[in-house]
């Protein structure tokens, strides 16, 4: 398997005791739209910056295509890969035909193909509006656009959908599976929004307090995603003795609710809980969605 | 860096900064001598002040380090503050060009506001007053000299813009201008002849004072009558090695300033 990127015992630490990336190691094969999990401030956006070259790595390193960051070809690699990292980068005070005209300039790329890529992105009407006036979605957009000029063969996308309504979501979406299918693109995007994200994504890179956890395919996370039985007690307190005397594995969310991932007979499970004085309220069996599997990755609710 | 420089010209097109300080570059000469006709005209020609085109030839200068910190400034920072840096770096372009055609565009400014702002001066002092002596040694010598000086005022700004990454960068380079200008008199409290013009010039503030007055300074005075100044030989150019001294300094301090600014840029990570 070939890998767009592969990060080699990176690790970035702003100032002498905040380390924001501890040795990660992660690999984006090739064609795949690579969902990357954390919660805030686990350090997806740094790892994002570093790799899109605005921050510099503290230790460690990274390759893209198969070129050392290092390398003076990461100059002609970088050319073909698009990025939104953060907040859209535009000018404020032009409007989206100028702002593509810029980007163009920027590449060195007659803009023969500018109208079709407002027309791809949804703005193909915004006319003298300035970006200033644009909605946080059109913004967003409009970075996407940018990003495409290129036509990178890999583009990373730093929370896209974030602050975007239901239907802009949807676009963003709509627009990032097109261009995975048309153009063979590898994404790799990071969201707070899971749901959202496995709905696109193929493979999964999870990270938490600077730590990569895991990475894995699609299919794989499916399989790791088992049935679950969520149960509502009078008091988680008296339900964890039970559940740890029976070997199983749990998450406690609330004070009065907990997800059990093995396989368990119920009967006996709440013949325990009676003779604990543990009153079962309600009990529910349903797939593990991807939310609640990172939150079993990263050790519980309380860590989330 | 050809993209990276067609695409800053063409974003400078745009820039409203840019345009309004040209505007004010080319109001303020014109406002100064046509007012200095209106009271020499009021006066019977017996006011004080200029009354040849020679004269108006630095009119602007002192006042371009303001107008370099608004534009170039502000124009570097806008491109930190809509983060539109970001693309560049994206795009694979290295910091160093990224610096460099910053450098270029700022010096650009810089030179179209001296260059506008002088030959409206000579052209309205021409017209409103006489030609005077515009092409003599001293003149061509300081215009000359003017240039690396206010390149050596782009270069600071530059430099402090790219290293805060916002216009206080280029606001703290005016005032760091302001506060020498206004304390240069304790140059004077030095007692060392030699520190005391390395001071002289070395610094920018102090380059751009002599520029203006041509070092008048240096000229000869002599005292006709008690208590009455009169100047012979009113410019002067400094003598031997001197001569050569100012814009050396201007030169060496602008290659030293923007080997640290893209030292610093480059070492930073960008927001």
């Amino acid at each position: 398997m070939s890998y767009v990127l592969q990060t080699n015992n990176l690790t970035k630490r702003y100032g002498k005791k905040n380390l924001v990336l501890d040795n990660v190691c992660m690999n984006v094969p090739k064609g795949s739209i690579y969902g990357f999990v954390g919660k805030n401030g686990a350090g997806k956006t740094t790892l994002m910056r570093v790799i899109s070259g605005l921050n510099n790595p503290t230790n460690g390193g990274y390759s893209l295509n198969g070129v050392d960051y290092k390398d003076s070809r990461i100059s002609e690699i970088r050319k073909k890969i698009g990025a939104v990292v953060e907040t859209p980068s535009i000018y404020l005070n032009l409007n989206a035909h100028d702002n593509l005209l810029l980007q163009y300039k920027l590449h060195g790329m007659e803009p023969d193909g500018l109208n079709d890529l407002l027309k791809l992105v949804g703005l193909p009407d915004t006319g003298k509006k300035k970006a200033k006036d644009f909605s946080l979605g059109m913004r967003q957009r409009l970075s996407i656009a940018f990003s495409l000029i290129s036509n990178p063969d890999f583009l990373i996308l730093d929370e896209p959908i974030n602050g975007l309504d239901p239907e802009g979501i949807m676009e963003v979406r709509d627009l990032l599976i097109k261009l995975h299918n048309e153009r063979e693109i590898t994404i790799l995007i990071s969201s707070h929004i899971l749901d959202e994200l496995s709905k696109l994504a193929t493979h999964y890179g999870f990270i938490n307090r600077g730590i990569f956890i895991k990475e894995m395919s699609a299919e794989e996370l499916e399989r790791n995603c088992t049935k679950k039985i969520s149960l509502t007690v009078d008091s988680t307190r008296k339900l964890t003795p039970v559940l740890d005397e029976m070997g199983l594995a749990y998450t406690i969310l609330s004070e009065t609710t907990a997800e059990i991932y093995s396989h368990i007979e119920v009967t006996p499970l709440v013949l325990a809980l009676a003779e604990k004085d543990c009153r079962v309220i309600t009990m529910s069996e349903n797939n593990e969605s991807l939310e609640s599997y990172f939150i079993r990755l990263i050790g519980g609710a309380h860590n989330a | 860096m050809h993209n990276l420089l067609n695409e800053s010209f063409a974003r400078l097109r745009k820039n409203t900064t840019f345009k309004v300080c040209l505007i004010i570059v080319i109001a303020i000469p014109v406002l100064l001598i046509s007012l200095e006709k209106i009271l020499l005209r009021a006066y019977n020609e017996d006011a004080s002040g200029f009354n040849a085109a020679d004269e108006c030839l630095f009119l602007m200068t002192g006042m371009l380090p303001l107008f370099i910190a608004i534009s170039p400034g502000f124009f570097i920072a806008s491109d930190f503050r809509q983060n539109t840096v970001r693309n560049k770096i994206i795009c694979g372009y290295s910091r160093t060009s990224i610096y460099m055609t910053n450098w270029i565009t700022s010096v650009c400014i810089t030179l179209i506001f001296h260059i506008v702002s002088t030959i409206v001066s000579m052209v309205l002092g021409s017209v409103l007053f006489k030609a005077g002596d515009i092409f003599t040694n001293e003149n061509i010598y300081y215009s000359l000299v003017c240039i690396p000086v206010l390149i050596t005022f782009t270069s600071i700004t530059v430099a402090m813009t790219m290293t805060l990454k916002n216009a206080a960068g280029a606001i703290f380079s005016y005032f760091i201008h302001e506060i020498l200008a206004l304390f240069n008199i304790v140059i004077l409290l030095i007692d060392s002849d030699e520190l005391k013009k390395f001071l002289c010039y070395f610094l920018p503030s102090n380059q751009l004072n002599m520029i203006v007055s041509r070092n008048y300074l240096a000229a000869d005075i002599t005292m006709d009558e008690p208590g009455e100044l009169m100047s012979v030989g009113r410019y002067a150019i400094p003598e031997d090695f001197d001569a050569i001294m100012l814009p050396l300094y201007a030169v060496i301090l602008t290659v030293a300033v923007t080997a640290l600014g893209i030292w610093h840029f480059n070492k930073k990570d960008v927001k």
